[in-house]
C-alpha cells in the first residue's frame, strides 16, 4: 500500500468524532487506576464514578446530537456517522447507566471482586456504540467480538456460583459458534467481492459500501447471498431471533442480574442496531431474498418466545424468553422497514420503550432477590404490593408496559409497529404478533397476579418457619431510578412527543 | 363552539385522572375519600352544563372540539376531544353512572380503599375519554384505560373464582381489544386520510368509499373484535363469570357503560365508515344476536340460581338486542340502540347495585336461599323491582323506548327475528320477576331466618340510597322525557333540517 | 459464474481424504493386529507400565502467565513494524507517535495493575 494512500486515510482521522467511546475507553482504564491508588475503605465511590463518566458521556452525547455530519466516513471508511449511530449512542449509555445502577443493588450481595465489573461495563459500552457506527467488516468484527468477549466474563461474574459458570460457559461455546458463523459469513463476502480498483483506490469485500455496490451489480450471486445470510445468523444470535435463541433461557438465568439486564436491552438492542445498519446499507439490494427469511425468523420467533414463556415460574427465565417474543415483534419493524422508512424508527421506539419498561422490572427482581438472590421464582413475589407497594406499582407498570397494555409506553411501541407492517402490507405477520400478544397477557398477567392478587395457600406441611420474608425496600436512589423509569413509561404512553421528534418523521 | 365548554370536556376527563394520581401519590385516606366524591361528582355537573348547552340543530357535527398535540401528529394522531348527538347520551351515562358507583365504593368501605379509588377513578375517566373521543386510537386508548383496572378490580376483591375470573376476563377482552385495534389500523390505512381523526376518515370515505372486499374484511375484524368485548354470542362466557365475581362497583361501570364501547363503536365508526362492509354481515350478526344471544342466553338466564350471574346472563342477552338493532341498519334502529344502550346502562348498574346490598343482609347470592325481604327491607324490595322493571322493559322506564324502536327497525328487516325477540321480553319478564319474587316474597328459607336472626337486615341507609336514587332518576327522566336523548341522536343521524319521525315520541 | 476456478479445492478435498483413506485401508490391510493384547495396545513407556491419568491438572497460575504472555507477545507484533516506516510516516506527515504512545500506555498500566494484583507472585 502506497504512504499516499496511507496519508489520505490518515486524514480521514477525526479523533473528536469517537470523543465519547474514547473517554469511556480512558474512564474505563481510570477506574482501575483509582482502584490501585486508593485504599480500599474508598473503593465503594468507584461505582459511583462510572456512573459519573456514563452520565457525563450521555449528557455530552445528547447535547452534541445533531453535530454530525450525517453519513461522513471516518478513518478511511471503518466508520460512519450517521443519526441512527447517534440514536444508539444514547440508547446504549442510557441503558449502561442502568445497569451500572443496578449493579450497585447487586454486586455488594456477592463476594466477587466489583471494580472490574465497572470496567468492563464501561469496555463494552463503548465497543456497542463503536459497532452501530462500524462501516467495515474489519471494524464491525472486532467491536462485536470486545462485546461478546465482555460479556463472556461478565455472564460468569459471579466465580463461586455453578449456575453462573454454567451460563458463562453455555454462552462462551454458542457465541463462539455464532462468531464462527458470522466469520464464515464475512469470509464468504469478502471472497466473492475480492478486489475492486477504483480511482487507484483498492476496495474490498470488507467495505461495507464496496459489498453494496457489488451486490448491486450481481444480483444473483451465490456466494455472497450466502454470505449475507450467514452474517445475518451471526446477527440473530445477538437478538436471540428463532433458531439462535437457544442459548436464552440458561443464560439469563445463570447470569447476575444486571448482566442479565445488560443482555436483554443493550446486547439486543445492539443486534437490532446492526441488523438495520446491514439491510439498509451493504446488503440493500437482497431484499428480495432477506425479506422472506427474516419474515419466518419473525413469526417463529414470535411464536417459539410466547409458547416457551407460557409455563416459565422463574422469573429471569421468563424474561429472557419473552424477550425473544419481542424480537420478533422487532423483527417485523426491520422487515416492514424494507417499504415503510419511518420503521426503522419505530423499532428504536419500541427498543427505548423496552429498555425503561425492562430496566424497571429488573430492578424489581434485583430488589426482590433478596440479600441471597434467590427469590427468582414467582412465587417470591407473593404478597409483594402489600408489603412493598412501591415496589408493587413499578413491576405492575414495567409488566404492563412489556405486555403492550395501554396507557404504557410499550403499548405505543407496538401501535407504531403494527401501524408499519398494516403499511408494509404484512397482514400473515401482524396476525401471528396479534396472537403471540394474547398468549404474552397469560404469562405477564400470571406475573401481576402473583405480586397483586393475595392467594391463599396452606402453610407448608411439616415446616414451621415462616414464608420467607420480603427483602428490604429500595433507598432513596433506587426509588429515585425506579420512580423515574415508571413515570417515563407512563409518560410515554401519553405523550409521545420526547421521543417521536427524534425518531420518527414529524 | 365556545372555548370555555371546550376546555370544560377537557377537564370532565382530567379530574378523575388527577385525582387518582393525587391518591395514587400518598394522599390521608380522609382526604382521599373527599377527593374521591368531588372527582365522581363533577364530571356530572359539567355533563350535564355540556347537554343543556348542546348545539341540537348540529348534533351531527361535533361540538366543544379541542384538539391537544401528543407527538404522533404525522401518524394523524392527537387527543381531539368533542360531543355529537350519538356520544353526548352516553358521556351522559358514564357521568351518571360513573358517579353512582364512586358513591357506592365509598361507603363500600372495602380493604385496601385507597387503591379501589385510585382503580374507579382511572376507570371513570377512561370511560368518559372514550365516549368524548374524536380520534379513533384515542378511543380505543381509554377504552384500555378503563379496562385494565376492571382487571385488577376482579383480581384483588373479587368473589369466588376471582383468580380463574380475572385471567378469563383479560385474555378475551385483550384479544378482542387487539382485534378491533387492528381494524382500526385498517380503516387508517387503507381509507387513505392516514388519520385517526373520525371526522377527516369520515371526509376520506365521503371523498372515496373503500372497496367493498377491503369493506367486509375490516367490518368482519370490528365485529370479532367489538363482538368479542360487547359479549355477542358465543363469545360472551367471560361475563357472566366475570361479573359475578366482579366488586360491585367495578361490574356497574363495566356492565353499565364500558360494555357499550364495542356497540358505541359500530355506530359511531362502523356505520358510517363501512355501510358496505356492515350490510355483507348484517344477517349473520342478526342470527347470532337474535337466536344466540335473546333466545339461547335467555334460557340460560332463566336456569340460573345465582343472583348475579343471573344478571350477568341478562345483561348478555339485552346486549342481543342492540346487535339486532344495529343489524337492521336503518336509522331507526340505530337511535334505538342508543337509547337502549343509556337505558339499560342505568338500569343493569342499579341491579347489580341492589344486588350487592341484598347480599350484605342475606349474605349469599343463591336465590333459592331467599325469600320474604320485602317485609324488612321495603324500600330496597321497591328499588329492585323497579329495577326489574326498567330491565324488563315497561313503560315508564327509559328502557321501554328503546327496546321499542328497535322493534319497529326490527320488522323491516326480517318478521321472524322480531318475534324472537319479542319473545325475548317474555323471557326476560318471566325471569326477572321470578327473581324478585324469590328474594323478597314467599317464606324465608331456613338459612337465612339463622343468618337473619344474627344479623337484622337494616333497610337501606342514605348512603346506599343516593347512588340508587340517581340511577333510578334518570331511568325514569328518560322513560317520561326520551326526548333528551332521542332527539340529538336523531339529529346526528338524519343531518336533514327537518327531522323524520322521531323514533320516540 | 466459472467453477472452474475452484478445480484446485476439488483436487485438494479428494487427495486429502485418498491419502489418509489409503493409509488406514494399508494399515488395515497389512498391518499385523495386536487382538485383544492389552500390552500391546498400552502408551509405550520404554518398558515400564503406565501409571495415572493422562489428564493432568495444571495450577491456573500457569494460564494467567501464558495469556499475559501472550499480550505482550502481541505488543511486539505491532511495535517492530512501526519502527521500520516511522521515519517515512512521519515524511508523510502522519502523525504515528502519540497513537503508539497511548497503546503503551494502556500496555503498561496493564502491566501495573496485574503486579499490583499480585498476578505475578508465583509463591502464593
Amino acid at each position: 500500500m502506497s504512504t499516499e494512500l496511507l496519508k489520505a486515510v490518515a486524514a480521514s482521522n477525526e479523533w473528536w468524532a469517537l470523543g465519547p467511546e474514547i473517554i469511556l475507553a480512558c474512564a474505563a482504564l481510570g477506574l482501575l487506576v483509582l482502584e490501585l491508588v486508593t485504599p480500599k475503605a474508598q473503593h465503594r465511590f468507584i461505582p459511583h464514578a462510572a456512573g459519573m463518566a456514563l452520565a457525563v458521556v450521555l449528557a455530552g452525547v445528547a447535547l452534541n446530537f445533531g453535530k454530525i455530519w450525517d453519513g461522513e466516513e471516518l478513518f478511511g471508511g471503518l466508520i460512519r456517522l450517521s443519526m441512527p449511530g447517534q440514536v444508539a449512542r444514547v440508547f446504549f449509555l442510557l441503558s449502561s447507566l442502568l445497569v451500572c445502577f443496578l449493579a450497585t443493588v447487586c454486586l455488594p450481595r456477592a463476594r466477587v471482586p466489583r471494580v472490574e465489573f465497572y470496567h468492563l461495563l464501561l469496555v463494552v459500552t463503548a465497543a456497542l456504540m463503536l459497532l452501530a457506527q462500524s462501516n467495515h467488516f474489519v471494524m464491525f468484527f472486532v467491536a462485536l467480538e470486545t462485546v461478546t468477549i465482555g460479556f463472556y466474563i461478565l455472564v460468569s461474574y459471579y466465580r463461586e456460583r455453578a449456575s453462573s459458570l454454567e451460563a458463562g460457559l453455555k454462552y462462551l461455546v454458542l457465541g463462539a459458534l455464532s462468531s464462527a458463523i458470522l466469520l464464515f459469513g464475512i469470509v464468504l463476502l469478502y471472497g466473492a467481492v475480492g478486489r475492486v480498483e477504483a480511482g487507484g483506490v483498492v476496495h474490498t469485500g470488507f467495505e461495507f459500501g464496496t459489498v453494496l455496490t457489488f451486490l448491486r451489480e450481481n444480483p444473483g450471486n451465490f456466494l455472497a447471498t450466502a454470505g449475507a445470510l450467514l452474517v445475518i445468523g451471526g446477527v440473530a444470535f445477538k437478538i436471540g431471533a428463532f433458531p439462535f435463541q437457544i442459548w436464552v433461557p440458561d443464560v439469563y438465568q445463570g447470569a447476575p442480574t444486571p448482566v442479565t439486564a445488560f443482555l436483554a436491552v443493550s446486547s439486543k438492542a445492539a443486534g437490532f442496531a446492526v441488523l438495520l445498519l446491514l439491510v439498509h446499507g451493504a446488503f440493500a439490494p437482497l431484499a428480495g431474498v432477506l425479506v422472506p427469511v427474516l419474515s419466518l425468523l419473525a413469526a417463529a420467533t414470535i411464536i417459539f418466545g410466547n409458547l416457551s414463556a407460557l409455563t416459565q415460574r422463574n422469573t429471569k427465565r421468563l424474561m429472557g424468553l419473552s424477550g425473544v417474543a419481542h424480537a420478533g415483534y422487532l423483527l417485523i419493524g426491520v422487515v416492514a422497514s424494507f417499504t415503510v422508512p419511518w420503521a426503522a424508527g419505530a423499532v428504536w421506539f419500541y427498543l427505548f420503550t423496552y429498555l425503561l419498561a425492562s430496566m424497571a422490572v429488573f430492578g424489581v427482581m434485583a430488589y426482590v432477590a433478596g440479600p441471597d438472590d434467590s427469590g427468582e421464582e414467582l412465587d417470591h413475589y407473593a404478597r409483594l404490593a402489600r408489603e412493598r407497594p412501591f415496589l408493587g406499582a413499578v413491576l405492575a407498570v414495567g409488566v404492563g408496559s412489556l405486555a403492550g397494555i395501554p396507557p404504557l409506553a410499550g403499548f405505543m411501541g407496538k401501535l407504531l409497529l403494527f401501524v408499519a407492517a398494516f403499511h408494509a402490507q404484512l397482514y400473515g405477520l401482524l396476525a401471528v404478533a396479534v396472537v403471540g400478544v394474547v398468549i404474552s397477557i397469560f404469562y405477564y398477567f400470571g406475573w401481576i397476579k402473583a405480586a397483586w392478587f393475595e392467594i391463599w395457600t396452606p402453610p407448608a406441611a411439616g415446616t414451621d418457619s415462616p414464608a420467607r420474608p420480603l427483602p428490604a425496600g429500595p433507598k432513596w436512589v433506587g426509588v429515585a431510578a425506579l420512580a423515574l423509569l415508571t413515570f417515563a413509561t407512563v409518560l410515554l404512553g401519553f405523550f409521545q412527543a420526547p421521543l417521536s421528534g427524534w425518531l420518527l418523521p414529524r | 363552539m365556545n372555548p370555555s365548554n371546550a376546555q370544560l370536556l377537557q377537564l370532565a376527563i382530567a379530574t378523575p385522572l388527577g385525582a387518582a394520581l393525587i391518591i395514587a401519590c400518598g394522599l390521608p385516606k380522609r382526604f382521599s375519600t373527599k377527593l374521591a366524591a368531588a372527582a365522581f361528582t363533577a364530571p356530572l355537573l359539567i355533563a350535564l352544563w355540556l347537554w343543556s348547552q348542546f348545539p341540537a340543530e348540529n348534533a351531527h357535527q361535533y361540538a366543544y372540539l379541542s384538539t391537544t398535540y401528543t407527538g404522533l401528529a404525522a401518524f394523524g394522531i392527537s387527543l381531539k376531544l368533542g360531543l355529537n348527538g350519538i356520544a353526548l347520551p352516553m358521556f351522559l351515562l358514564a357521568a351518571i353512572v360513573g358517579l353512582a358507583a364512586g358513591l357506592y365504593a365509598l361507603r363500600s368501605g372495602a380493604e385496601r380503599l385507597k387503591l379501589y379509588l385510585v382503580l374507579l377513578l382511572v376507570m371513570h375517566g377512561g370511560l368518559l375519554g372514550v365516549f368524548a373521543s374524536v380520534d379513533i386510537f384515542f378511543f380505543y386508548f381509554f377504552h384500555e384505560l378503563a379496562l385494565i383496572p376492571t382487571f385488577i378490580m376482579v383480581g384483588i376483591w373479587g368473589g369466588r373464582d376471582r383468580n380463574y375470573a380475572a385471567m378469563k376476563l383479560t385474555i378475551y377482552l385483550t384479544a378482542g381489544a387487539m382485534l378491533s385495534l387492528l381494524g382500526l389500523i385498517a380503516l387508517y390505512v387503507k381509507s387513505g386520510a392516514n388519520s385517526f381523526d373520525l371526522i377527516e376518515l369520515k371526509d376520506a370515505v365521503a371523498a372515496q368509499a373503500l372497496a367493498g372486499h377491503t369493506q367486509n374484511w375490516i367490518g368482519g375484524l370490528l365485529l370479532l373484535g367489538f363482538g368479542t368485548l360487547v359479549s355477542l354470542w358465543p363469545l360472551h362466557t367471560w361475563a357472566p363469570l366475570g361479573y359475578g365475581a366482579a366488586p360491585s362497583s367495578a361490574a356497574m361501570l363495566h356492565a353499565g357503560v364500558l360494555k357499550k364501547f364495542g356497540l358505541y363503536g359500530l355506530i359511531q365508526i362502523a356505520i358510517p365508515l363501512i355501510p358496505l362492509g356492515l350490510q355483507h354481515w348484517a344477517w349473520k350478526l342478526a342470527l347470532l344476536a337474535g337466536i344466540g344471544n335473546v333466545l339461547v342466553v335467555g334460557f340460560v338466564t332463566m336456569a340460573q340460581r345465582d343472583l348475579k350471574q343471573m344478571l350477568g346472563y341478562s345483561s348478555v342477552m339485552h346486549m342481543g338486542y342492540c346487535f339486532l338493532g344495529i343489524a337492521a341498519l336503518s336509522t331507526i334502529g340505530t337511535g334505538g340502540v342508543v337509547l337502549l344502550m343509556v337505558a339499560h346502562g342505568l338500569s343493569v348498574a342499579l341491579l347489580f347495585l341492589l344486588a350487592t346490598s341484598i347480599h350484605h343482609r342475606t349474605h349469599t347470592f343463591d336465590l333459592s336461599e331467599m325469600g320474604g325481604l320485602a317485609q324488612k327491607t321495603p324500600v330496597l324490595a321497591a328499588f329492585f323491582v323497579a329495577a326489574t322493571m326498567a330491565g324488563i322493559g315497561l313503560p315508564g322506564f327509559a328502557n321501554f323506548w328503546g327496546e321499542l324502536t328497535v322493534f319497529v327497525a326490527l320488522w323491516k328487516f326480517s318478521h321472524a327475528l322480531t318475534a324472537v325477540a319479542v319473545a325475548g321480553v317474555i323471557i326476560s319478564a318471566v325471569y326477572g320477576l321470578r327473581a324478585a319474587a324469590r328474594v323478597f316474597f314467599g317464606p324465608a328459607s331456613e338459612q337465612l331466618q339463622r343468618v337473619t336472626a344474627q344479623h337484622p337486615p337494616a333497610d337501606l341507609d342514605w348512603k346506599e340510597k343516593l347512588p340508587a336514587l340517581i340511577l333510578l332518576a334518570a331511568l325514569l327522566l328518560f322513560g317520561f322525557y326520551p326526548k333528551a336523548i332521542s332527539q340529538p341522536v336523531d339529529q346526528a343521524l338524519n343531518p336533514a333540517p327537518v327531522t323524520l319521525t322521531a323514533p320516540a315520541r | 459464474m466459472s467453477y472452474a476456478a475452484y478445480l484446485p479445492f476439488l483436487v485438494q478435498i479428494v487427495l486429502a481424504a485418498g491419502i489418509t483413506g489409503g493409509v488406514i485401508l494399508a494399515s488395515q490391510l497389512l498391518g499385523q493386529r495386536a487382538l485383544g493384547s492389552k500390552i500391546k495396545d498400552a502408551a509405550y513407556e520404554c518398558g515400564i507400565l503406565s501409571d495415572g491419568s493422562t489428564h493432568t491438572r495444571f495450577s491456573v497460575k500457569f494460564y494467567v502467565t501464558a495469556m499475559l504472555f501472550i499480550l505482550f507477545d502481541i505488543e511486539v507484533v505491532f511495535l517492530i513494524p512501526w519502527t521500520f516506516v516511522y521515519r517515512d510516516f512521519l515524511a508523510q506527515n502522519i502523525a504515528i507517535l502519540s497513537p503508539m504512545l497511548f497503546f503503551l500506555f494502556v500496555l503498561v498500566l496493564g502491566l501495573f495493575y496485574e503486579v499490583k494484583k499480585g498476578a505475578l507472585e508465583w509463591e502464593k
